[in-house]
């Protein structure tokens, strides 16, 4: 895979409302190549928003992002080439409800990357084997369980081979008993070395996967470092509510 | 989980579910009919029951009555038939609607066999239907001996049965009893063998179809068949022939769909999809064009079919052998025939396909792009020149012109930036010789050629030859995409078309011309992979070719226009991929079958003239108003909902006031519109066919509807669907089309098709503008004006007009019902 830039993803000083309301106050932090970073924060504190931003979901309306060496601005063909280097996984999976699983994963390769069905169908076969679910190719996903179809849809990520990934509480719509699946998909990417930002509430999955920790309040970084760091010797007080509150 | 031991314990741990209660008719009355828990209920509601029965027997006593009084004359309706369904259609043309029909069946049966659609249907369903009916039947049968035995208090209701009526009743009342109790215990025995016995749904429709074609031989009517023709024949032996062959065609087509189904799996899908398109256009052709079975059409149809196979060689080919150059040159050249008058002498032929060799030849075995466009300018050069030396029709020089353009570009442009820009300049030679051998020409076959030659405008042709060659080299500058290129190159390019026409056109045309232009090159230009240029362009230049038949203007600038479309059509879009250049060959085709179309359609100087409302009422007219007004609005509707869901307050405002405006405005008011007051709206010289205007207006009008149908649908999808869209890199329009609207019209589809039946039913309104559709017949022309013996029937006819619209409504509502139900099944 060739890279562009030294980092993945440089962000300097971005800040983006929502009316009046400020849901960024000026977020600086730069993601390595192949490093797996975990935001964490109470509700509403802009996690969601940011990693929006990565992928131009949402626009920012002050500072700097460059993905892959690329600036995000209002250039549509920007937007569309790292919209191609970027997947992402939503909190409420947004499977195409009117397609095949394998119709639901080869969909973009096809119309966005121009391959052929047949290649984009062998290779969404060996993307479900990767998330352990080769036998569901042909159902639709009404007929899975959540976990499922996250697995489904991280396999639609995948697809269309990104050089980084990008996870919006991937679990929290989740029965407690689907959430290992879908960790261990995760956990097993990670392990491939691909570039990944998770927002997560499972301080397990941080505590093991995790290269770095963010921890976001009030729309900025309020505190970041390694696991280690974070979880035992949290130096903001903040940080520390919030840990005492949900460990 | 497949292990024995364990799926033996998990089947010792299922219960099973309870046994379902017995089922029958005698337990369903005692269910439904007398229910009730104590003595007092079940009293009451039995009561209910048999007073409900009395008013329900006495209702169809009165309807039998009156359907078989004597002075209902039934015939009416029967002798009038053709009437009816196709006015005052001349006799002997009368196969064109029987070919027409044929057609039709044919593409359903296919489809129905290619798509595996269709299914099956419980006998249990099928056979409590016939029980029903038949039970109807017999009861009708009973109801009609008592009304003729009794006096009804109403008066004029007097049963003077012919003699043998009581022997038919007996046959139809044996034979209904029959129906009822072989349906009754078929469905038992065939449950001893098969718990849920199935029929396939087909078969329900080909037995009538055969019961149909059987009546026909059997019935005998020897009663001239209406006012407009005094023929004898009676109608039942000039239209037995006609539906067994369909019922034949039906019967052979099914089979053999599946068999081609199960051969090539698929493979005719996309060919049965362009055909649905097609039959459109080509059945009105049928019905409306004037006779003849021009040898030219067949040949056309055999250049098409020859290109296309060509096209297809040269496609698959590895690009630079001579062989296959020679080849695809021979095949593109028997391709340009369709484009031909079918007037020239052979030699012009032979030369077309010389020059055309050359051309490719050159093209195709140099293998540089820059040196294969030089080449191919060379040549270029020589068949302009050339052309305008040789005594032809003019016409026809236009098209080789246009033609050996269309061949220049085909092969070369695309993948170096050099080439785009040896292009630019190949364009701007090739236009400033051709409009000076358009001059040139010209003046050999004008009196006044040479005056008309001086005062030619000149400047403004040297104007917009220049402004077209920098408007293209802006275009061949990298990297493509840009939307504001293509629009900068779309007004050029068409300010550079203005050399081509005549110079007579008005000032609309001109900026209607540059807006198609900037259109199709927006669409071309702003979608990025070679595939979806293609196809956005195919879909853009197949409604150009259309609509512009439609248009009166000058011939020659009709033709020119398709040639322009089409030199558009290929430029951006060849070369890079394989998949591009495989499209490249079916964008062709369709657009060669339409041109061809079109040009008959359109053509003022073929034989073939449009023949308007003339022949055009009854069945017939109702079915043309419905199916194109559906079929333009469910489009235009679309538009119209995305427009006004979109972010750009522009495209919602326009779309919002459109809706509110047309939806408070009676449907009537728009039909007087359409009728009347549509070509004061339109510049001065530009009409339309009272038809075509109608058209207009009811689609004007369902749109709107279909447009509030389809918002709702909009609104139902959540954000997130086109968020995932455009994270996984789909654009906004393949985020739209392919994600949003499959959701959004699911979800609608029950509203719309309640549109659509409204739609249908709306058509009737037409008679109030004057035209003769279905209804108009059975209420004014049957009753009023024609044979003294049908004077005074309109009850009759209005009783018919109701089961009619009925069966038709009613059909379109459990189609849909089956279609939903099958698309629920998906979705789960
Ligand atoms: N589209 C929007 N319009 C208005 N406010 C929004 C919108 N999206 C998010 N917000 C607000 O921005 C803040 C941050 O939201 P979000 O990034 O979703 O938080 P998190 O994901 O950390 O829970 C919240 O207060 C939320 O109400
Ligand atoms: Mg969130």
């Amino acid at each position: 895979m060739t890279t562009n830039g030294s980092q993945a993803i440089i962000c300097e000083d971005v800040k983006k409302w929502f009316g009046d309301f400020q849901a960024l106050s000026g977020v600086s932090t730069s993601i390595g190549w192949g490093e797996v970073v975990v935001v964490i924060g109470p509700s509403g504190s802009g996690k969601s928003t940011f990693i929006r931003c990565i992928n131009r979901l949402e626009a920012h309306q002050a500072g700097r992002i460059v993905v892959d060496g690329m600036e995000l601005t209002n250039d549509l063909r920007n937007i569309d080439a790292i919209r191609r280097e970027v997947g992402m996984v939503f909190q409420q999976f947004n499977l195409f409800p009117h397609l095949t699983v394998m119709q639901n994963i080869t969909l973009a390769p096809i119309w966005a990357r121009n391959r052929t069905r047949s290649s984009s169908e062998a290779a969404a076969m060996k993307l479900l084997e990767r998330v352990g679910i080769p036998e569901q190719a042909h159902k639709y996903p009404g007929q899975l369980s959540g976990g499922q179809q996250q697995r489904v849809a991280i396999a639609r990520a995948l697809a269309m081979n990104p050089k980084i990934m990008l996870f919006d509480e991937p679990t929290s719509a989740l029965d407690p008993e689907m959430i290992k699946e879908v960790l261990d998909v995760m956990k097993e990417l990670a392990e491939s070395g691909m570039t990944m930002i998770v927002v997560t509430h499972e301080m397990g999955f941080a505590r093991e996967v995790a290269d770095r920790v963010l921890f976001f309040d009030y729309g900025m970084v309020v505190e970041e470092g390694t696991p280690e760091h974070f979880f035992h010797n949290p130096q903001h007080d903040r940080t520390k509510l919030f840990l005492s509150q949900i460990l | 989980m497949t292990d024995p031991a364990s799926a033996a314990v998990a089947a010792d741990m299922t219960e099973r579910a309870p046994e379902p209660p017995p089922t029958g008719p005698w337990r369903w009355m005692r269910d439904n009919l007398f229910s009730g828990h104590t003595w007092g209920q079940i009293a009451f509601n039995s009561f209910l029951t048999l007073a409900f029965a009395l008013v329900l027997l006495n209702i169809l006593r009165f309807i039998t009555s009156y359907l078989f009084a004597p002075e209902r004359k039934w015939a009416a309706v029967t002798h009038n038939a053709k009437l009816l369904m196709v006015q005052a259609f001349p006799q002997d043309d009368l196969i064109r609607i029987w070919t027409s029909l044929g057609i039709f069946i044919v593409l359903v049966v296919w489809s129905m066999a290619s798509w595996k659609v269709g299914g099956r249907l419980e006998l249990t369903t099928f056979a409590g239907g016939l029980r029903s009916g038949a039970v109807l039947v017999a009861v009708t049968a009973i109801m009609h001996h008592a009304a003729e035995a009794r006096t009804f208090g109403i008066p004029g209701l007097q049963f003077d049965s012919p003699a043998n009526w009581s022997s038919v009743r007996a046959w139809i009342l044996v034979a209904a009893v029959l129906v009822a109790v072989l349906a009754h215990f078929g469905v038992r025995w065939s449950r001893a063998a098969d718990p849920s016995p199935t029929i396939p749904l087909l078969s329900v429709p080909v037995m009538v179809m055969a019961a149909v074609a059987a009546l026909l031989w059997t019935m005998e009517l020897p009663v001239p068949l209406g006012q407009f023709d005094q023929t004898t024949a009676p109608i039942a032996a000039t239209t037995a022939g006609p539906w067994t062959t369909l019922f034949v065609l039906a019967v052979a087509v099914y089979p053999l769909g599946i068999l081609i189904e199960r051969i090539w799996p698929r493979a005719f899908r996309r060919f049965l999809i362009s055909a649905w398109v097609l039959s459109y256009p080509v059945i009105i052709f049928i019905i409306q064009r004037n006779p003849v079975l021009d040898w030219t059409d067949m040949i056309l149809l055999l250049g098409i079919v020859l290109g296309a196979g060509a096209l297809r060689v040269l496609v698959a080919l590895p690009r630079g052998p001579t062989g296959a150059a020679v080849v695809a040159a021979i095949g593109l050249v028997i391709a340009a025939l369709p484009l031909t008058s079918g007037e020239e002498p052979l030699w012009v032929a032979a030369g077309l396909v010389l020059i055309g060799l050359a051309t490719l030849i050159a093209a195709l075995t140099i293998k540089e792009p820059v040196v294969t466009v030089r080449a191919a300018a060379a040549g270029l050069v020589l068949a302009c020149l050339l052309i305008w030396l040789v005594p032809m029709p003019f016409l026809f020089r236009v098209l080789v012109t246009a033609f050996t353009l269309f061949l220049l570009v085909t092969p070369t442009v695309g993948r170096t930036q050099r080439g785009r820009t040896y292009l630019v300049r190949v364009w701007v030679a090739a236009t400033v010789l051709t409009v000076v051998a358009f001059r040139l020409g010209a003046t050999f076959v004008d009196e006044s050629g040479l005056t008309a030659f001086v005062r030619s405008d000149v400047v403004s042709i040297l104007l917009a030859v220049t402004l077209g060659g920098g408007a293209l080299w802006v275009l061949g500058l990298p990297p493509r995409g840009h939307a504001s290129t293509a629009v900068v190159a779309a007004i050029g390019l068409v300010t550079a078309a203005l050399p081509f026409a005549s110079g007579e056109e008005p000032l609309w045309l001109t900026v209607g011309l540059v807006l198609v232009g900037l259109a199709i090159l927006a669409a071309a230009f702003t979608i990025k992979e070679p595939v979806e240029k293609v196809r956005a362009s195919a879909a853009g230049l197949a409604v150009v070719c259309l609509s512009i038949w439609f248009i009166p203007m000058p011939f020659l600038y009709r033709t020119l226009i398709v040639a322009f479309t089409l030199f558009l059509l290929v430029t951006p879009t060849f070369g890079g991929t394989q998949r591009g250049r495989t499209n490249l060959v079916r964008a062709w085709t369709v657009v060669a079958v339409l041109t061809v179309v079109g040009f008959r359609l359109g053509a003022a100087s073929t034989s073939l003239e449009f023949q308007g409302t003339t022949f055009l009422g009854g069945f017939n007219l109702t079915i043309l108003l419905a199916v194109s007004g559906i079929a333009l609005s469910l489009p235009v509707g679309l538009i119209l909902a995305l427009a006004r869901t979109s972010s750009m307050p522009i495209f919602r405002l326009l779309a919002t006031g459109y809706i509110e405006l047309v939806r408070s405005v009676p449907m009537i008011t728009w039909l007087f519109f359409g009728s009347a007051m549509l070509t004061a709206f339109l510049p001065a010289g530009v009409e339309f066919d009272e038809i075509v205007r109608i058209v207009a207006a009811i689609t004007i009008f369902n749109s709107a509807y279909v447009a509030e149908n389809i918002r709702g649908g909009l609104q139902a999808i959540d954000r997130g669907q086109y968020e995932a869209a455009r994270a996984a890199g789909l654009s906004i329009v393949q985020s739209t089309s392919l994600v949003i609207l499959p959701q959004a019209v699911r979800t609608v589809i029950p509203a719309l098709v309640g549109s659509i039946i409204v739609a249908f039913k709306d058509t009737s309104l037409v008679a109030i503008i004057g035209l003769a559709d279905i209804l108009l017949i059975a209420r004014s022309f049957i009753p009023q004006q024609s044979d003294p013996n049908f004077q005074g029937t309109l009850p009759q006819m209005m009783f018919f007009m109701a089961l009619f619209y009925w069966i038709v409504t009613f059909t379109i509502s459990k189609l849909s019902m089956r279609y939903e139900r099958s698309l629920g099944l998906g979705e789960r």
